[in-house]
């Protein structure tokens, strides 16, 4: 809420000086593109895929959103999804299952956390091109396309067709660092009318059970692993143009664990450690392979598109988590050392 | 919560079958006690096996049978001495139950196998997907872990079944 709040009181600010629309810079649009759910209201139909090696994902939901901080998605496909809603208010995030009755409400500290939300974008900034193309129509409306192209490996990682009127992402595309395709997220429908208030209002009569709280204490990731209450250690060696954004000290299943979120602006990758010498239930996560890194044995594993690395030295237990591929997490891990 | 859910409680809430209280109390349960967790973890995988085998067990049947059978159901009616197999049938239920029982033994002997307190790797994943949700541009879950933390981890199973 707070995020939203500042970032709408800059787009109030910004805004005069970077219109006029048409002849705007690509990194004055993609400003005005961040601020845009502080201020502008919408209601369309979405269609998502994200592609993993093994295991694809994807969904069509219609999306009703309600500056400054009110979304709804309610889910039409798969079927294992038919008639379910995630409704978001500020930090909060609701996962509402008419099928058992069930609201699942879960805080997210993330949501809120400015300061890793401008590092990100500033990351962002730093580490890609915005590369302007000539405008579209899309789904019958003026659209700018922007390509983001890394600085680093020159590839395209993004691209980005914006409504010119509203601000509003009406289909992003991402692509991996060997140029496949990762996700799509595109309008099929787009009206920039705003959905009534009462459209966001809880069904009445379901159980509503407290799920878990994510980043309740987000922090600067040095604060944090200082007070892990273990020597905790970072990695020597990142993907180029990735920096720490966020930091904070959490419990998984009841073992203390530091996470430390790292980013260039788009991609991301977590690192968790902690003390445990438990063994890794990788229930629910698909290509569970065995691997090592330094010379110490490793557990990779995938789900549809995100890769899991974790192993343990002698004294703690690590796990890398993010869009990257194996090797790229394998090098990251061979820098976590003493 | 200090009570655990009971495995009756555990299967019908992976098929769905609780009253919404129950189904709340065993989601909310699950989310904090590591060994409810695995206990459910291992109803899922015996759910699959049993499937599996239901599925190895089904047979094409040979083209001269599926055609005998045809011909039968249009036949007119046979005179009730027809019907007497009817009596034996049970016996063919024998081996299926046998199979049932094998496999339940098998999945009940392995839940006393399963380490003290593994470390979940999904609940890596899951903060690192609710965490990047903030970023800019970041990229939003097709899928909601949250909306088919049963149905998926059930599937999975399937998948993951050698």
């Amino acid at each position: 809420m707070r995020r939203r709040s500042v970032v709408a009181a800059l787009a109030l600010v910004v805004a005069p000086a970077i219109l006029p629309a048409a002849n705007e810079s690509p990194a004055a649009l993609i400003g005005q593109v961040v601020a845009a759910p502080s201020t502008v209201s919408y209601t369309g139909i979405v269609a998502a895929v994200r592609i993993g090696n093994q295991r694809s994902e994807a969904s069509v939901y219609r999306v009703e959103h309600r500056a400054p901080d009110l979304t709804r998605r309610n889910y039409s496909a798969p079927a294992a999804l038919m008639g379910d809603a995630m409704e978001s208010k500020g930090d909060v995030v609701y996962a509402i299952d008419p099928k058992r009755r069930r609201i699942v409400e879960t805080q997210n500290g993330a949501l809120d956390d400015r300061v890793a939300y401008d590092n990100s974008y500033a990351l962002l900034l730093q580490n890609y091109r915005l590369i302007a193309k000539p405008d579209e129509t899309y789904v019958g409306r003026s659209v700018a396309v922007i390509s983001l192209v890394n600085k680093y490996t020159g590839k395209a990682t993004m691209l980005l067709r914006i409504d010119r009127q509203t601000k509003v992402v009406l289909d992003k595309q991402q692509f991996a660092t060997d140029g496949s395709f990762v996700s799509e997220m595109h309008f099929e429908q787009f009206d920039s009318s705003a959905p009534p208030e009462s459209d966001f209002a809880l069904p009445k009569g379901y159980q509503v059970v407290q799920g878990p709280t994510y980043a309740p204490h987000a922090a600067d990731p040095q604060m944090a692993a200082r007070s892990a209450g273990f020597a905790a250690v970072e990695p020597k060696a990142l993907a180029e143009g990735f920096a720490p954004v966020e930091g904070s000290l959490i419990e998984l299943r009841g073992v203390r664990t530091l996470h430390v979120l790292y980013c260039d602006g788009i991609r991301t990758v977590s690192l968790f450690e902690n003390t445990s010498s438990s063994a890794l239930d990788t229930t629910g996560l698909t290509t569970t392979s065995a691997t090592n890194v330094g010379g110490r044995s490793a557990e990779y594993a995938e789900d549809g598109a995100t890769a899991l690395l974790a192993w343990s030295d002698a004294s703690l237990h690590y796990a890398l988590v993010g869009e990257l591929t194996q090797n790229e997490l394998r090098r990251i891990a061979a820098s976590i050392s003493r | 919560m200090n009570q655990h859910a009971s495995l009756d409680q555990l299967v019908d809430y992976i098929h769905g079958e609780l009253a919404p209280a129950d189904d709340a109390f065993v989601h909310a349960h699950l989310s904090e006690c590591s060994e409810c967790a695995r206990a459910y973890d291992r109803e899922v995988s015996l759910t699959a096996r049993l499937r599996e085998v239901a599925q190895a067990q089904e047979r094409e049947l040979p083209d001269s049978c599926v055609r005998a059978i045809r011909a039968a159901a249009q036949a007119p009616a046979r005179p009730s001495l027809w019907h007497m197999p009817q009596l034996l049938r049970p016996l063919a239920a024998i081996p299926a139950a046998l199979i049932v029982a094998a496999v339940l033994y098998v999945g009940l002997a392995h839940r006393g196998a399963a380490p003290a307190h593994a470390i979940d790797a999904l609940s890596y994943v899951h903060h690192h997907t609710a965490v990047t949700a903030a970023a800019p541009f970041s990229d939003d879950t097709p899928i909601p872990a949250v909306l088919t933390a049963e149905t998926t981890r059930e599937d999975q199973s399937t998948d993951a079944t050698p």
